[in-house]
């Protein structure tokens, strides 16, 4: 091994506290970029590979109720590989000493379908001739204690059906459900699901009744052509519902979530890779300019400056190497954090990780270039000099500050103690140097800082968001019902105000763009939504609808993208085989996902359901009892509580908090070796200033206070520092989490900042101890020396 | 090829500097530290320099020893002009022809004595069997090779300097320059070291250029040259040289 190698290595060995620093840093860096990217990947392989293996549908279609017979003939529609005939009903299921729980009963032709195929959980399937068996679905077990063996009511209309549960599974159409299509938030354990044999229905009626059919298309078609062939080939039947794959609220709710992440994750792996490249440059730029006489010295002894930066490059490199192989390893830790997590968030019953190599490629490359680039530029500009003032050591360069124009500045210096005066004032002559470690350290706090605001910024988001609304729970009823009998939720007891809106399944036409949405109608001047009626920070853009002449609405904003439609536009809301005209008025960021609202009488008119609901906002005096006393009105199918509302959405949006607190978990500790080096390195950069004080009579205590105050100077100022640091990096990331979910308003918490500039201000004088033991156990003659001998 | 430009020059003749200016810039201040200096030294001579703090004696060792180049004018050095080189043609002349002794050592403080002898010589076309037989015979002839496996920290430093002479010696260069390499050794250690440059050198048939502020050193110079506001005075002679 050449010499030069052995130098360096030798060199870095001698500092290897510094140098592990390093290493870490870059394990950080590649941890958190591969762990998330490759979390992220493993997620949409869960949820690709057991929708296939599963037969997720490609197209679903809901009618009203028929016979079997008198429904087209199904075979031979070009594209389609497999056809099944289900009768799908809502209803309640009656729990022992609990409210009922809202339930969808489906009778299945094939007890094990092959669309929407059964993963068994426990005990088996209901066999081809058991009409009173029944599998139930995985959160109905898990969060309602249903087993196999026990017997289960669900109550469709005013028919009961009981049967024996024989199996539990797992459905990719239930993967994560929601009984208030309003709000696109999965409530898991919020509905029971219930599969049973079509067989007992066509006992009781003597006929096969069905009202639902789902489609799995051949592999490669043409997925809007074969649901255009299936339409035409249903054109006769009263369609209610067309849903396909990408509409499911199964596979949107995951892909919603998940390209929220992938659309956020950026912006976390940029600020942290921005604040590992910085932390990586400070202290290889330090550890090279340490080296500066030497290198000097090799370049007078005939050393090329190619050789010379050949030589720092491969030992970068070999660093870069090791400490991306550590954060290789440590990603897979922050994979199955971040994985398991988001999926259990999202109602993902089993996680299937994934290695994506290419992913781990460019992690490695990412920080190793940053590591490299970071070597090669103190480097280059060091032999690109004359090899003679490289050997000199570089002069510090000293500025004296002219402070007497600062108030009374310099008189305070003047007068404090010795050793608090020598600080301040060694710090204040050496103002690039001090500013140095001054922005390395707030850098590393305030990029942690960030994160928590974020955090704090997205929880007073949720918090506020519905809390104008003065609605207590949002009924949804089994059936529509005429408005007249809103009296009847009127006249409850614990109820003081209601009022209906409708909901309806429609296709929205805007051009050659064609997207399926959910409409919500509400009551124009509602006095407990405030969906529509706030202005300003509730709309992205334009206004609240109004009744008039022309029909008007609000969507969301994903849905507008998706028809490429802006405010003022024209589009089609399409129903039952009719059309009707729509203007865009606004687009609401309190909408969520694939929500178009319009005043209650354009709703009725579009869903064809004049005089009708399909649920109410209630105002209550009480709401818990209410909820429950609410379910004796027959039509009654869900209730929802606004602070259950709140609840889940914090519970969706549980992954960017996951994100986030992992972001926050790296950043803290990456802060955290940017303080202890920089401190450090600062003490041991005047080694020599504070062993010639010590040979001018300083004793060691007023050593310590030297370097105390240096560091209480450094954690004041980098604290003071960070804050505009995690403002604004705080409002980029909230800008970018808004981009891709929802609206974050951004909010400053003293608690996020206290949380972390407190331990810091304890910390950074902590985390010079080291150094100064090495300053005050070293002999000072031995470190006079050291000038000269190196 | 290590350089590019020959020149004619008669055949004792190692160095030669024509018409040789240096100035340094400093924001609006330009300082002129050389002005015009001819000079010419010969194979196998020993010269010492002389003069105060700040006359341009360390900057026209440096224009010899092709770590800087003039503002104007003509340095020649065993044919090559130096002075219209490439910084990576005079990276790899200095690598073969120039042997430097520092005034602190500037030694490699991580690599050994002998590691940094052999670190001077690896920039040359050697097998490594050629590096560790001159580096130890090097530390050997200056009475180090008990010491050979010490670091710096591990050396006086006097053995330190003596570390820096193997090291410039090692290459077997045509010319040595030493600047002020007595400077952080007391008396005795100094004129120690001085003897052995001389001693080496002789072997070694070297030219040597010292630089130093101290006058007993003259004693050991074929030639004494003063240097007074950049420019070189009138040379001193020094008994038994020509």
């Amino acid at each position: 091994m050449s010499r030069l190698r052995v130098k360096i290595w030798r060199d870095l060995w001698h500092m290897r506290w510094r140098t592990l620093a390093i290493v870490l840093t870059i394990a950080s860096g590649v941890a958190i970029y591969a762990g998330i990217y490759t979390g992220l990947l493993s997620l949409f392989w869960t949820r690709d590979s057991i929708f296939r293996e599963l037969h997720f549908a490609d197209l679903e279609v809901s009618f009203l109720p028929d016979d079997a017979r008198n429904l087209p003939d199904l075979s031979g529609i070009r594209g389609v590989a497999r056809v099944e005939r289900r009768l799908v009903f809502p209803g309640t299921v009656r729990l022992p000493g609990r409210p009922p729980l809202t339930a969808v009963m489906t009778f299945l032709e094939n007890p094990a379908p092959v669309i929407h195929a059964f993963h068994l959980v426990s005990g088996r399937l209901v066999g081809p001739d058991e009409l009173d068996a029944a599998v139930i679905d995985i959160w109905l077990s898990r969060y309602h204690g249903t087993r196999v063996g026990d017997d289960i009511e669900v109550k469709v209309g005013e028919a009961t059906y009981r049967r024996r549960v024989v199996g539990v599974v797992i459905t990719p159409e239930y993967f994560v459900s929601t009984s208030n299509p309003a709000y696109f938030i999965p409530e898991k354990g919020s509905v029971g699901f219930v599969f049973t044999h079509l067989g007992g229905i066509a006992d009781t009626l003597g006929f096969t009744l069905v009202n639902d059919l789902v489609f799995l298309y051949d592999d490669g078609v043409d997925a809007a052509a074969v649901k255009a062939r299936v339409l035409a080939r249903l054109s006769k039947l009263n369609v209610q519902e067309v849903r396909s794959r990408e509409r499911h609220f199964a596979y949107r709710y995951i892909q919603s979530q998940l390209d929220g992440v992938r659309a956020f994750v950026p912006a976390i792996v940029l600020v942290l890779v921005t604040l590992t490249a910085i932390v990586i440059s400070v202290n290889v730029g330090r550890m090279i300019a340490a080296d500066r006489p030497q290198i000097g010295a090799l370049m007078a002894l005939g050393y090329t400056p190619g050789r010379l930066l050949a030589a720092y490059l491969e030992a970068t490199l070999i660093l870069g190497l090791v400490g991306a192989g550590i954060g290789l390893a440590g990603s897979i830790l922050v994979r199955n954090i971040f994985a398991t997590v988001s999926a259990s968030s999202m109602g993902m019953p089993a996680i299937r990780m994934l290695v994506d190599p290419a992913i781990m490629a460019r992690a490695l490359a990412l920080q190793v270039s940053v590591a490299m680039v970071a070597a090669a530029i103190p480097v280059l500009r060091l032999v690109r000099r004359p090899p003679q003032q490289v050997i000199r050591p570089a002069r510090r360069p000293v500025v004296r500050l002219r402070l007497a124009s600062i108030g009374g500045l310099a008189q305070l210096i003047r007068q404090l103690p010795s050793g608090y005066r020598y600080a301040v004032r060694n710090l204040a002559r050496q103002p690039f140097r001090s500013g140095v470690t001054l922005a390395s350290i707030a850098l590393g706090l305030g990029v942690a800082t960030a994160y928590r605001l974020s955090v704090g910024s997205l929880d007073t988001t949720l918090s506020g968001w519905l809390a104008q609304d003065k609605w207590d729970l949002a009924v949804d009823f089994l059936y529509p019902i005429s408005i007249e009998r809103i009296d009847e939720l009127r006249s409850h007891p614990s109820v003081k105000q209601a009022e209906p809106y409708f909901s309806c399944y429609a296709e929205l036409r805007a051009g050659d763009r064609v997207e399926d949405a959910s409409v919500l109608g509400l009551v124009p001047g509602s006095q407990l939504s405030m969906l529509m009626m706030a202005e300003g920070r509730r709309y992205r853009e334009g206004r609240r609808f109004r009744t008039g002449a022309e029909r008007e609405a609000v969507m969301s904003r994903d849905l507008s993208k998706r028809l490429n439609l802006a405010v003022g536009q024209m589009f089609e809301v399409h129903t039952m085989n009719e059309a009707f005209a729509v203007r865009l008025v606004g687009l609401s960021w309190a909408a969520v996902g694939g929500l178009t609202l319009m005043p209650f009488p354009v709703a009725e008119e579009v869903c064809q359901f004049p005089g009708k609901a399909s649920g109410a906002y209630v105002d209550t005096v009480v709401d818990t009892d209410t909820a429950a006393s609410l379910y004796d009105l027959e039509f009654i199918g869900k209730v929802l509580a606004k602070r259950d509302l709140l609840t889940q959405v914090r519970q969706v949006l549980s992954v960017m908090i996951v994100v986030l607190n992992m972001a926050t978990g790296v950043s803290v500790f990456v802060g955290m070796l940017v303080i202890l080096t920089s401190v450090n390195l600062s003490v041991l950069d005047n080694d020599r200033d504070f062993a010639t004080l010590q040979a001018l009579g300083y004793s060691r205590g007023l050593i310590s206070t030297i370097v105390l105050t240096e560091a209480a100077v450094y954690a004041l100022g980098a604290i003071v520092l960070s804050i505009p640091i995690a403002v604004a990096t705080s409002i980029y990331l909230n800008a970018r989490m808004s981009a891709a979910w929802i609206q974050v308003h951004s909010t400053f918490q003293p608690s996020a900042f206290l949380g972390v500039l407190v331990p810091a201000l304890v910390l950074i004088p902590l985390g010079c101890l080291p150094s100064l033991r090495h300053v005050l156990r070293r002999d000072a003659l031995t470190s006079i020396r050291a000038r000269v001998l190196e | 090829m290590v350089w590019t430009f020959f020149a004619e020059m008669p055949n004792d003749t190692l160095v030669e500097l024509s018409r040789v200016t240096k100035s340094y810039r400093a924001g609006e201040i330009t300082t002129d530290v050389l002005r015009g200096v001819d000079l010419v030294l010969r194979r196998d001579e020993f010269v010492v320099v002389h003069g105060v703090s700040g006359c341009g004696k360390t900057t026209l060792l440096n224009l010899i020893g092709a770590l800087d180049v003039p503002s104007s004018g003509d340095v020649v050095v065993d044919g090559a002009r130096v002075s219209s080189m490439t910084e990576r043609a005079r990276a790899r002349f200095r690598a073969v022809n120039v042997g430097f002794i520092f005034q602190f050592y500037n030694l490699l403080p991580t690599l050994t004595a002998a590691e940094n002898v052999e670190a001077a010589l690896e920039v040359l076309p050697m097998t490594r069997a050629e590096i560790q037989r001159r580096s130890h015979h090097y530390l050997s002839a200056i009475g180090l090779a008990d010491k050979m496996a010490k670091f710096p920290s591990q050396l006086s430093g006097g053995e330190q300097q003596r570390v820096g002479i193997a090291r410039a010696l090692a290459k077997e260069p045509s010319l040595i320059l030493a600047d002020e390499p007595t400077g952080n050794l007391d008396e005795d250690s100094g004129l120690d070291v001085m003897r052995l440059m001389t001693e080496l050198r002789r072997r070694a048939r070297a030219t040597v250029v010292v630089v130093t502020h101290n006058p007993d050193l003259s004693r050991f110079a074929d030639r004494v040259l003063r240097i007074d506001r950049g420019q070189i005075a009138q040379p001193l002679r020094v008994a038994g040289s020509p």
